[in-house]
């Protein structure tokens, strides 16, 4: 215990002097930023103190050292586990007690439900045998937890994209993720990043579409697909009045030219967010474009989204400019996020057992009573007080 | 009243508690410390009272910025003092939590104030499990903060290390850092399944996780060397009071120091 103490420790001061650094930036930041510092961050590699051998080598000796720790706990349990009523049975007295004490011990281990049993001479007072297991499940679920957790952390390949709605992504797998509609505010007006995707994999298989937002992912196959982000550019759709046919053009940057005829065109000059000086309106988007009707240049007009242009025999309409980043997750080994949060539910239980539901297992005759087990503090504590005078108990 | 006032009545009453218990402490007067106690009560339920009105307000539990942090931050450790005052008859708490309330309502009454709407990222299911349970989880190792405090100063004063008196404190003092321990550890498992879903990674090395597992590791330590007696209940004592200033950076330090992705609380 006093060496996995010491690499607790070692790991806690790691992880204070990875937080005094930035870390995970190219090395030129460190070289530009701590010049005099730099060698040593270099040579140590404390820009990126988790990743370094030293603490990798920490963490694989942590295990180790938990792994017999808890091989030793489990022996420890199951062998206090086989007899330990008789064997408590058998034990010397610590205190003495006379007859009307053993009545008012009787009278409190009732009152916080212990069994009693009657063993020879003796009786046994006992409940939550299973409390034993406490410490074996916390040591085996921080175990379970380093194994799934590097396993959740490292398997997983994570790629960012940006998709316009309409468009479709394709993966290189040929996993086709499309976008359907992207939208900043929900229905309360509350800043709201919420994309509708349809994912279909490589083997034909589909599901959607479905809302992602911040905190709700779609998953699907071996992808888990999350709002990430979002951008803005220019976006147009141009309609053939003659003949129907429609295009969309999208990422517009300023300077791009859309045109039929050369003589009838548009010049898109950017795409901006404003608040109005009267107060009347929300912050609103507006298009700057510049304009050629028949070959003569218009001054540059400002259009919101959903207005149109027509110049010609094309009408534009200016697109909603934004479109949303999505973050693309592939997981290799799916069940490791489930087999990782049981882990994570098991170390809550285990410590859950280990505080509140600690072993009672007490021994007592008419001459005095002795308190058994490994965690028998609080009831050793709570019988010297009950029994040796309240006014001791007093704190 | 506006929502403010309640808050600086409730600061006010705090602080007024803390004097007239200071003054009972230093003339020896058990009716003041009745009147101290009583009068933090009255803080307690003004606290509680902005704290629901708070939240009526802004339609979720207040615990998203530093300010309501540290005034949920500061409740707890109010309503901790008096499950130990009145459940495990520990009077003797009410100097040093007392100070530890009316430290962290001052402090909350620097922080920026506003209601604001909640970020994307924290509207999830987790929040106020995740937050909640942060809240107790500090409260709970400031009160056994205190606690050991008062063990230390028993020992100075001659008290005898194996009397009941001096086991009691030591114990409740250790259960007290075992609930945060508890909670600590839910903070982070919770946090990291709240991780995934909203950022992609279970864990990203960001400060604040990072100093959440400093601290959860030297109260793991502390857990250990308890577990086997290796040292005092005095050395216990310290190492549970000098373990305050984790918690403490990782509550307010990290969002003030190190920037990360948890710098909007």
């Amino acid at each position: 215990m006093r060496f996995a103490n010491i690499l607790l420790a070692l790991v806690a001061l790691l992880c204070g002097v990875s937080s005094l650094l930035p870390q995970g930036n190219e090395l030129a930041y460190y070289a530009q930023n701590y010049p005099r510092l730099y060698p040593l961050i270099y040579r140590a590699q404390l820009y990126d103190v988790f990743r370094s051998w030293y603490f990798i080598l920490l963490v694989a000796l942590l295990s180790l050292s938990m792994l017999a720790c808890t091989a030793s706990m489990l022996r420890r349990a199951l062998r206090s586990g086989r007899g330990a009523v008789e064997k408590a049975a058998a034990l010397p007295n610590a205190e003495a007690l006379d007859a009307a004490g053993l009545e008012k011990l009787r009278l409190y281990l009732a009152s916080i439900r212990c069994k009693e049993e009657k063993i020879g001479q003796s009786f046994v007072f006992h409940k939550n045998g299973f409390g034993r297991w406490g410490t074996f499940l916390i040591h085996l679920s921080i175990l379970l937890t380093i194994a799934f957790g590097a396993m959740a952390l490292y398997l997983p390949q994570v790629t960012d994209r940006s998709c316009w709605p309409g468009e479709t992504l394709t993966l290189e797998d040929g996993t086709q993720i499309a976008v359907d509609s992207f939208s900043m505010y929900n229905a309360e007006g509350q800043l709201d990043y919420a994309s509708v995707i349809r994912i279909t994999l490589p083997d034909g298989r589909s599901a959607g579409p479905q809302e992602i937002r911040v905190n709700y992912p779609m998953t699907f196959g071996k992808y888990k697909v999350f709002q990430w982000s979002y951008g803005a550019g220019g976006a147009v759709s141009a309609r053939s009045l003659s003949t129907g046919g429609t295009d969309r053009f999208t990422s517009l940057d300023s300077g791009s030219v859309l045109s039929i005829d050369e003589k009838n065109l548009i010049e898109f000059l950017g795409v901006y967010e404003a608040t109005p000086t009267d107060g009347s309106e929300e912050k609103f988007v507006f298009y700057q474009v510049r304009t050629v009707r028949d070959g003569v240049y218009e001054d540059a007009a400002e259009y919101r989204p959903g207005e149109s242009v027509t110049l010609g025999d094309v009408e534009f309409t200016f697109l909603d400019p934004y479109y949303p980043g999505l973050r693309i997750k592939t997981l290799p080994v799916r069940a490791a996020n489930s087999l990782l949060e049981a882990a994570f539910v098991l170390m809550l239980v285990g410590l859950f057992i280990c505080f509140y539901l600690q072993p009672v297992l007490v021994k007592a005759d008419e001459k005095g009573y002795t308190v058994a087990g490994p965690r028998a503090e609080k009831l050793r504590l709570e019988l010297r007080g009950r029994l040796a005078g309240e006014k001791e108990a007093q704190t | 009243m506006t929502m403010t006032t309640l808050f600086y009545i409730s600061l006010g009453l705090y602080a007024a508690a803390l004097l007239v218990e200071l003054a009972g402490v230093a003339v020896k007067r058990d009716k003041w410390k009745n009147l101290a106690w009583w009068v933090f009560v009255l803080a307690l339920l003004t606290h509680l009272g902005y704290f629901v009105w708070r939240g009526l307000v802004a339609q979720r539990l207040p615990l998203s910025s530093q300010f309501e942090f540290s005034c949920g931050f500061a409740l707890g450790v109010s309503l901790l003092l008096l499950v130990a005052r009145t459940r495990l008859s520990a009077d003797w708490i009410a100097a040093a939590g007392m100070a530890a309330v009316t430290l962290l309502m001052v402090y909350a009454s620097r922080q920026k104030m506003e209601i604001s709407e909640l970020m994307p990222a924290l509207r999830s299911f987790w929040f106020d499990f995740h937050i909640g349970a942060a809240v107790f989880s500090y409260a709970a190792f400031l009160v056994a903060g205190c606690v050991s405090l008062r063990y230390v100063l028993q020992h100075r004063k001659g008290e005898a290390p194996d009397s009941l008196k001096m086991k009691k404190l030591e114990y409740l003092s250790y259960r007290l850092v075992a609930l945060g321990f508890l909670l600590l550890t839910a903070v982070i498992v919770i946090g990291a399944i709240w991780a995934e879903a909203a950022w992609s990674a279970y864990w990203t090395w960001d400060p604040k996780e990072v100093w959440a597992l400093i601290t959860w590791i030297i109260y793991a330590v502390y857990l250990h060397i308890r577990l086997r007696r290796q040292y005092s209940d005095l050395f216990l004592s310290w190492y549970v009071i000098l373990a305050i200033p984790a918690f403490l950076f990782t509550f307010a330090g990290v969002n003030k120091l190190l920037p990360g992705l948890h710098s909007y609380a």
